[in-house]
């Protein structure tokens, strides 16, 4: 009986110190949302050309149709153009631009760190809006920004190297928990894609390697001479699995962890050139830098205090 | 009393992500290996209960917790293509394209979107035909509203059907498979 509750004990003192130890300054939420920003900005701008394309009432796929799936408690486009035009006779393109223009000015100042948490929170919004109003051409990345801009919103991501904070004055905080839960999403993230793609035989026969860089719309060449480097492919798919799969592993441990980070950094990199997919590599190389790149305080100041209890090991 | 919602929370974000992706991944293995669309044993269970399934599926599009880990997984998918050729009044051909973007941004968002039409090899149904349908028509009109010129556009969707490596190296060749042709005119 004793033992069974010293080891529930245990296990509660496990979990909050794990979370609530404050072992990492606020530096990892500087680089969120600056980071963030970044990656929302220049994306921004290279498809400004394309938003009537891809998001336009005359677009390639017209409003209504791509409003189909999209449930009502998204703001969407179409929904806002509607209360728009009733109450204020504003056209549709106009709310286009109108929201466009808005849109860049609060990444901006969320990149800068001005009003932090409202511009967040309006940026997430209207990301929100602008994705499910071209539902049909987003893609993971969307998504994934979808869940930056949300920590962005709920984590005090203003109160480091930020206007606010020369506006303001904070009181000194335990950061930790923050970056605990995106070390969780992150491990989850590689661990179910890793496993999704051991389960398959195209990863472990190279057979999804070799098909992606031969799909047309990455390469407009005919790159069969290629074939004969099929033991390379093999080699790519298996790599890939190991990275992805042992991350949760590997990237634990203090040792270990500068070559995972690089090897998953390198794996997104060659994505980012082979599948040219660069805004997806830089989200995933932002997410594993926010994460995992900043060491422990204790680490830094080589106060070996908790080295010596054993627990450095496991930050 | 902090700490406590704070471990709340992370836990019911972290159990939505972890569910998302069991629903997603559920799907398409089944898809993937056994050719079914029906739903799978975690989003039935979600399902069955309305109230929560919503809000699930609310809290999930608002904070990107829907987010599918699986990339490429278990199979990179062929990539389909639409083929557009366009004709002027006296029925000359103008052009044979597909759409074309000003970034390589809004390209790769195209050729995400163009795997919507994988679901014209499987059975989704009627109501889901005519909504691929629509989607073709509304590319269509579009090229009509950039070409004052074009009077008839024709459009050809096909899958990119690429052999293993060691196929190729055999002498085996991609081919392209039709999926469906459409014309469009104006009269």
């Amino acid at each position: 009986m004793n033992i069974t509750l010293n080891n529930s004990y245990n296990k509660k003192n496990r979990v909050l110190n794990f979370f609530f130890r404050d072992v990492y300054d606020g530096r990892f939420l500087a680089t969120l949302r600056i980071g963030t920003g970044l990656i929302l900005l220049s994306q921004f701008i290279q498809l400004l050309p394309d938003v009537q394309a891809l998001m336009g009432e005359n677009g390639m796929v017209r409003p209504d149709l791509q409003a189909v799936d999209v449930p009502a408690y998204i703001l969407s486009l179409p929904r806002l153009a509607t209360y728009a035009n009733a109450y204020m006779h504003i056209r549709y393109e106009s709310v286009i631009y109108l929201l466009g223009i808005v849109y860049a000015i609060v990444i901006v100042l969320l990149t800068f760190g001005l009003l932090t948490r409202i511009n967040a929170c309006l940026a997430w919004l209207l990301h929100l809006s602008f994705i499910y109003s071209a539902h049909l051409f987003t893609y993971g990345v969307d998504y994934f920004l979808t869940a930056l801009l949300f920590y962005n919103v709920v984590f005090p991501v203003g109160r480091v190297y930020s206007i606010d904070k020369l506006l303001f004055k904070y009181k000194a905080s335990n950061y930790t928990p923050y970056i605990r839960l995106l070390q969780i999403h992150i491990c989850l993230v590689y661990f179910i894609s890793g496993l999704a793609k051991a389960v398959g035989t195209n990863w472990w026969n190279g057979m999804s390697i070799w098909k992606a860089i031969n799909r047309p719309s990455v390469t407009s060449y005919n790159i069969h001479f290629l074939s004969s480097f099929e033991d390379i492919y093999v080699v790519a798919g298996i790599a890939t699995i190991i990275v992805e799969l042992f991350y949760c592993f590997f990237i634990w441990n203090k040792h270990t962890r500068i070559l995972w980070l690089t090897l998953t950094c390198l794996m997104h990199l060659t994505i980012a050139f082979v599948l040219q997919l660069p805004y997806f590599a830089a989200v995933m190389i932002l997410f594993n830098i926010v994460t995992f790149s900043y060491k422990p305080k204790e680490q830094n100041n080589k106060n070996t205090s908790y080295e010596e209890q054993g627990l450095l090991n496991n930050i | 009393m902090k700490k406590l919602l704070f471990l709340g929370f992370a836990a019911m974000h972290i159990v939505c992500i972890v569910y998302n992706n069991v629903i997603i991944e559920e799907q398409s293995f089944l898809r993937f290996f056994y050719s079914k669309n029906e739903p799978g044993i975690a989003m039935s269970a979600i399902s069955g209960n309305p109230l929560g399934y919503n809000i699930f599926n609310a809290y999930s599009k608002y904070t990107g917790a829907e987010t599918g880990f699986g990339f490429y997984a278990p199979n990179v998918a062929s990539d389909i293509i639409l083929l557009q050729t366009t004709y002027d009044k006296t029925g000359s051909v103008i052009s044979i394209a597909t759409p074309k973007f000003h970034s390589k941004e809004a390209k790769i968002r195209y050729v995400s979107a163009m795997g919507v039409f994988m679901d014209k090899i499987d059975n989704h149904g009627a109501m889901h035909q005519k909504y691929l349908n629509a989607i073709l028509k509304s590319i269509g009109l579009y090229t009509f509203n950039n070409n004052s010129t074009c009077r008839k556009v024709v459009t050809d969707l096909l899958v990119y059907d690429l052999p293993p490596a060691n196929s190729i190296k055999n002498h085996a060749h991609a081919s392209y498979l039709k999926l469906g042709h459409y014309e469009y005119n104006i009269k």
